[in-house]
């Protein structure tokens, strides 16, 4: 696992009339579960 | 909408036996009451990744026009997550929980929600739904497997309210 970095998205969250949209989104690295 | 469908059984001369055509739908059924919730997000250029490594993000909650990052009192419903690559890759997604934001900082996963994978697209349908937990976080894995920079659109699909019916 990794520390957050901040990463330039494309983002939308809309619920029922509400829209929010973000151009920026912390992310990191982790492992995947392995074997499912 | 996603459904699931299974070939009919042909049994001698005559008609189909249709009792064993099922179809599971993934997408619920709104009832008063309920929101349909879509979350979309398209990352670009995002660094390569080597098997089993992922990105993760945080599902974030929208509660009176602000983000939060814990699950509100109301209940989300997540029934479907894809995301698609540009190319014909390997892609993985995958829904997690952690029991609080101090645990997903310290990275002390609750519990695997489900892991989906394809070429190209991965989908992961839950059907029965994953009723979000008041005060847990929830997180997305997504990873392409291409082993160069990529793009990646990762869409999430929930229903808000009414799941207290959900077993």
């Amino acid at each position: 696992m990794s520390e957050e970095t901040e990463v330039k998205v494309k983002g939308r969250i809309s619920v029922g009339k509400e829209q929010v949209n973000f151009e920026t989104q912390k992310i990191r690295k982790r492992k995947l579960r392995e074997g499912k | 909408m996603s459904v699931q469908t299974f070939d009919v059984a042909v049994k001698g001369v005559g008609w189909k036996d249709y009792s064993q055509d099922v179809q599971v739908a993934t997408e619920p059924f709104i009832r008063a009451g309920q929101l349909r919730a879509f979350y979309s997000t398209r990352y670009s250029n995002l660094a390569a990744l080597t098997w089993p490594d992922a990105y993760e993000a945080i599902v974030a909650f929208l509660v009176d026009t602000t983000l939060q990052n814990t699950a509100p009192l109301r209940p989300y419903l997540f029934y479907l997550i894809s995301a698609v690559a540009d190319r014909n890759a390997l892609v993985a997604i995958s829904l997690v929980r952690y029991n609080s934001y101090a645990d997903y900082l310290s990275g002390v996963i609750a519990e695997y929600l489900g892991t989906a994978y394809g070429y190209g697209k991965a989908v992961l349908e839950l059907v029965k739904g994953v009723a979000a937990q008041h005060g847990s976080v929830y997180s997305v894995l997504f990873a392409e497997y291409s082993g160069d920079v990529f793009n990646l659109n990762v869409t999430l699909h929930a229903l808000i309210g009414g799941v207290e019916e959900i077993e």
